[in-house]
């Protein structure tokens, strides 16, 4: 947080929050949200989103009864929607880490606002994103096997598998940012044991802050603990998303085996990733009235990074093409131009590859979209970029599904070729994990505090000691700084 | 206020201890009481007629192979046809009541419901044959050739002993893969294959290494997971 | 010490009072008498020479003792005078004479008990004082179980002990300038709590540089290395598996796991070593005791010096901290368990 808390004036740049706004202004306009009764929005997005858990917990229940065959994965799609969505969640969960992690070293003040929100979004997407390939080994109750553990089997994983190694990321990753998450909550699960009035909310808040007590003994290792944990994750969520490419990218298979996939997977995922914290943020925001703390401004630099990212993994859709058409690879080539542009290569009836529509819904959201975002009405309009947003995460879905299943549905023999159709299940599945999603989600920003109280407070203009805007500030410093004489 | 007892601030070393002693029996417990060498071995189920290997294997001396025929040539170990039984038991003991489902099924033609005591996995590929057949393994310089082979009891136990049948070994993935590694403790004659109790010779001692080197059992995953 | 003045002034007035002739016609009786006062007194100042805690009391009695011996020797030599006997007055004087040095030794003893006794007395406080500041010293564990009973500090609540001043302030600033009088003034166990982490505290409270990094480097680096000796041994030594033609100890298979490993490692090493620098989980600390404190958490800023710095003195501690004008100041006090 070092000197994070500085505007620098010389670029123009103003504090985030209004003036005035004092220390205690920002504990209440925070806390509040987990001490009055819950708005009638809250109870509405509440109770449906723990009906769609309910059906996840039987959908799942299902599966388990009945086999994977209750999908519609087949010959010779034999990943669809579960390795979609699971993608798709844990590209979802890559806004979190980014904001805190990457934003925190780039010393990005605006991210104080977000930064508790999205983390909590990361651990909830990751969770999310991990049901589908526990459940898609078909036999859940031996994903014990991919630990190195001791087994009767004899034998160890396989360290040389990709599929290996995004057990490991992704288990690495969901620890992670469930450390960094719980690090930072801690003192401000303090500020709640504070204002409390019950002594069973204090109980509860004081056992989760573990007797934090402000002390700066303790902020001085914390801040650089926080530090580390940003600098470590930095390269953790850059790492995710390439390890989940190399599911793909490390194959034979003709539209997977690229090495532009890392870079593409982690624009793409940072790109979904703020499209859900924004969608989310939104409507938080109106719920709880936290306009205060989360501004226009915030929003607007978050519109940009997306408009950023969008561009990056509209690059990478249009290399694709260019390496297949340069590369002069048939196969490859058909994947592009017949699975998934559709009427490039046809088949020998003359048709266009069925799944082409899937190709256009993603271009259309993910590099069409965002496009209105070089606007800065469009980026400053709430509902405008609400729409945006949903188009987006829209669109991601559709990259992961034209990724995975219009790369396998026409494989190198005419005669394998298949095609796929979701299931019930598959369609309920998906619907259900959005209920464990929104339940956790609520839950949190119901009980928790949903904005980094300290963190915020540190921003203010008037927070430290030698940094108001007058100019004796140095004078003081230079008092303050001579360490005491040795004894 | 002080909303907690002093005591709790022993709790993270409490947290601590509990902890480590957890984690490690949770992985002692799946290690040691989920392994087959626990759940499988001694599963011994009750058969429509209570058969004994004991008397007939064991006393009568008969040898495994005129129930399960053929089983040093076909991948699996045949479960013997009433007819089988019905070959001795038309004369020998034909009043017994023990023996009556035999009867009943010669008479109707229904088969036996026998109940399979050994089962490896789908995903495991195992040949009975591969390994009671034998391979030749040239012993000294002579060019003496030996046909080397795994005996029955090595995986099966001694059946010659069991008065109702049960699994004797974990067959479970390490305990194929420790014979496939070194298999020379297990190797014999193939004329002793349905021996039981047979001890190996000095001589044959002798030449542990041409047999393993004319067996050369895989190890690799394609090797049982084809 | 009052009676002692009021002595010293009465002992004057036969000194102001000349001598006189003396005539009394029990003259033998009354010299018997004075004189047996007088050896009395002897008696009780030699007594009080002994031991310095009776000294005092004894000398005193013994000044009494004298006095009265005096005051008998005075009526004698009175009454020899009007019966006109002159030897004996003469005589009764000398006796009342030598009560009087008798009485003006005593006294004098039994100011120098009194000083010896007042030094005695300091020592032994002293002595206390030191025993307590060790025996607190010995138990610098921070576990809470800090019990020990000197009850010189009681104050009305037998169960109840001072644990720290809680100064409160209103800004950082004051804070900052607050925390730069109580280092300069060497002190070490104590602390500033403040709602977030403010900066340039840690020159203020003049801190040495965290050790955090080094023990997050140091798991890192297992968690590296674990990585490679893991991989190496389930993949290359106990059960070699070869993928793809690739040599056994091949290095890029390996990357991503060692990378993934090592951050874990290293993530882990941050939270505990931050929990073990910090001592925390910590539930239970006497400053919590203070009802003002759960605004440090809000928007107000303290410094707090606990009992268990070896300088911490009740008086001068409040001094200090009053000079550095907090908005607030308060003595938390704890259960003695």
């Amino acid at each position: 947080m070092a000197s994070a808390s500085a505007p620098i004036h010389e670029l123009g740049e103003r504090g985030l929050l209004p003036p005035g706004t004092t220390f205690n202004d920002i504990t209440e306009a925070v806390c509040r949200v987990t001490e009055e009764k819950a708005p009638r929005g809250w109870w509405m997005l509440f109770l449906p989103s723990v009906g769609l858990l309910g059906l996840m917990v039987s959908c799942i229940v299902y599966l388990l009864s009945m086999g994977i065959g209750v999908w519609g994965n087949n010959t010779p799609a034999y990943w669809a929607w579960d390795i979609t969505n699971f993608v798709w969640w844990i590209g979802i969960g890559h806004a979190g880490t980014l904001i805190s992690a990457i934003l925190f070293l780039f010393r990005q003040n605006w991210r104080t606002s977000i930064n508790r929100f999205a983390e909590a979004m990361t651990v909830f997407a990751v969770l999310c994103a991990a049901i589908f390939p526990a459940l898609h080994t078909g036999r859940p109750w031996f994903d014990y096997y991919l630990a190195p553990l001791p087994n009767q089997m004899g034998i160890w994983p396989n360290f040389k598998s990709p599929l290996m190694w995004d057990v490991f990321a992704v288990n690495t990753y969901l620890t992670i940012s469930v450390i960094f998450w719980y690090v930072g909550l801690i003192p401000d699960l303090a500020t709640l044991r504070d204002r409390s009035k019950s002594l069973r909310r204090k109980r509860i808040y004081g056992a989760l802050a573990l007797g934090w007590r402000g002390s700066h003994r303790h902020w001085q290792h914390y801040e650089r603990a926080y530090l580390i944990f940003a600098a470590i994750s930095t390269p953790l969520v850059l790492s995710v998303h390439s390890i989940v490419s190399f599911d793909f990218a490390t194959s034979v298979m003709p539209g997977w085996h690229t090495t532009i996939f890392p870079p593409y997977f982690v624009a793409g995922a940072v790109f979904s990733g703020f499209a859900l914290v924004l969608t989310l943020m939104l409507i938080v925001r109106s719920v709880f009235k936290m306009h205060s703390l989360v501004t226009l401004k915030h929003l607007d630099l978050m519109n940009k990074f997306m408009l950023g990212t969008g561009i990056m993994v509209g690059y990478a859709y249009a290399m694709e093409f260019f390496v297949a058409w340069y590369s002069g690879n048939p196969y490859e080539s058909w994947v592009f131009f017949h699975n998934r542009l559709g009427f490039g290569y046809l088949d020998q009836e003359g048709n266009w590859g069925p799944l082409w529509w899937s190709y256009y819904a993603m271009v259309s959201c993910n590099v069409i979209a965002p496009q209105l975002f070089w606007f800065k009405k469009v980026r400053t309009s709430i509902p405008a970029m609400f729409i945006i947003t949903i188009f987006i995460n829209i669109g991601m879905w559709f990259e992961r599904f034209v990724i995975i299943v219009t790369s396998l549905y026409r494989d190198f023999l005419p005669g394998s070729w298949g095609g796929f159709e979701a299931t019930w299940v598959d369609i309920a599945l998906y619907a259900g994990t959005f209920g464990l999603f929104f339940t956790l989600f609520l839950l949190f920003i119901r009980w928790v505090p949903m904005i980094a109280i300290a963190e915020v407070k540190a921003t203010l203009p008037h927070a430290h000691p030698h940094h108001s805007d007058d100019d004796h500030a140095d004078d003081h410093a230079a008092g303050l700084a001579e360490p005491a004489p040795a004894e | 206020m002080q909303i907690f007892p002093r005591e709790l601030n022993l709790l993270p070393m409490v947290l601590a201890g509990v902890a480590t002693v957890a984690g490690a029996g949770l992985v002692l417990v799946v290690w040691i009481y989920l392994s087959p060498s626990h759940l499988q071995v001694g599963y011994s189920p009750e058969q429509p007629v209570p058969y004994s290997h004991r008397l007939h294997a064991g006393e009568l001396g008969m040898d495994c192979r005129y129930c399960h025929a053929n089983v040093e040539r076909s991948a699996e170990a045949m479960v013997p046809p009433t007819q089988t039984c019905m070959g001795c038991h038309a004369i020998v003991r034909t009043e017994s009541a023990r023996l009556e489902p035999i009867r009943e099924s010669w008479e109707t033609g229904e088969a036996m419901e026998w109940v399979r005591v050994h089962q490896l996995p789908d995903h495991t590929y195992f040949n009975h044959s591969t390994h009671l057949y034998g391979a030749l393994a040239r012993t000294g310089e002579g060019g003496e050739e030996v046909r080397v082979a795994i005996g029955c009891e090595s995986c099966h136990g001694r059946i010659d002993q069991m008065e109702v049948v049960g699994v004797a070994e974990p067959i479970a993935m390490q305990w194929c893969l420790e014979c496939h590694r070194d298999p020379s403790e297990h190797l014999r004659p193939v004329e002793e294959i349905t021996t039981m109790g047979w001890e190996p010779s000095d001589e044959w001692l002798e030449h542990t290494d041409e047999h393993v080197a004319a067996v050369l059992p895989p190890t690799h995953c394609s090797g049982c997971h084809r | 010490m009052a009676n002692d003045d009021e002595d010293t002034k009465t002992g004057k007035r036969p000194s102001s009072k000349p001598p006189e002739a003396d005539k009394s016609p029990s003259e033998k009786a009354v010299k018997a008498a004075a004189e047996e006062a007088a050896a009395k007194g002897e008696l009780a100042k030699a007594k009080a020479e002994s031991e310095p805690e009776d000294k005092k009391v004894e000398a005193e009695v013994a000044a009494k003792a004298a006095e009265r011996a005096k005051a008998d020797a005075e009526d004698a030599k009175e009454a020899a005078e009007e019966a006109g006997d002159e030897s004996t007055a003469a005589a009764a004087e000398m006796t009342a004479k030598d009560a009087e040095k008798t009485r003006a030794e005593a006294l004098e003893t039994a100011a120098e008990a009194e000083a010896e006794l007042e030094e005695a007395e300091k020592k032994a406080a002293s002595e206390a004082e030191s025993k307590k500041v060790e025996s607190k010293k010995a138990e610098k564990s921070d576990d809470g179980d800090d019990h020990h009973d000197d009850g010189d500090d009681e104050e009305g609540e037998p169960e109840m002990r001072p644990a720290l001043y809680l100064a409160e302030y209103e800004s950082p600033d004051d804070l900052a300038h607050a925390a730069a009088s109580i280092r300069d003034a060497g002190y070490e166990k104590w602390d500033c709590h403040t709602p977030y982490p403010v900066h340039g505290l840690d020159k203020a409270m003049g801190l040495p540089e965290t050790k955090i990094g080094f023990i997050s480097f140091v798991c890192g680096m297992v968690g590296l290395a674990s990585a490679v000796l893991m991989i190496q041994f389930m993949n290359n030594w106990d059960y070699p598996i070869i993928i793809g033609g690739k040599p056994p100890g091949s290095f890029p298979s390996m990357v991503p796991i060692m990378f993934e490993l090592t951050v874990l490692l290293t993530g882990f090493g941050t939270l505990f070593g931050l929990f073990h620098l910090c001592r925390l989980p910590r539930h239970h600390h006497p400053i919590f005791e203070s009802d003002r404190f759960e605004s440090s958490t809000d928007d107000r800023f303290f410094i707090s010096i606990e009992v268990e710095d070896p300088k911490f003195d009740l008086k001068k501690t409040r001094a200090l901290l009053e000079n550095t004008h907090p908005s607030h100041l308060e003595l938390v006090e704890e259960e003695i368990a």
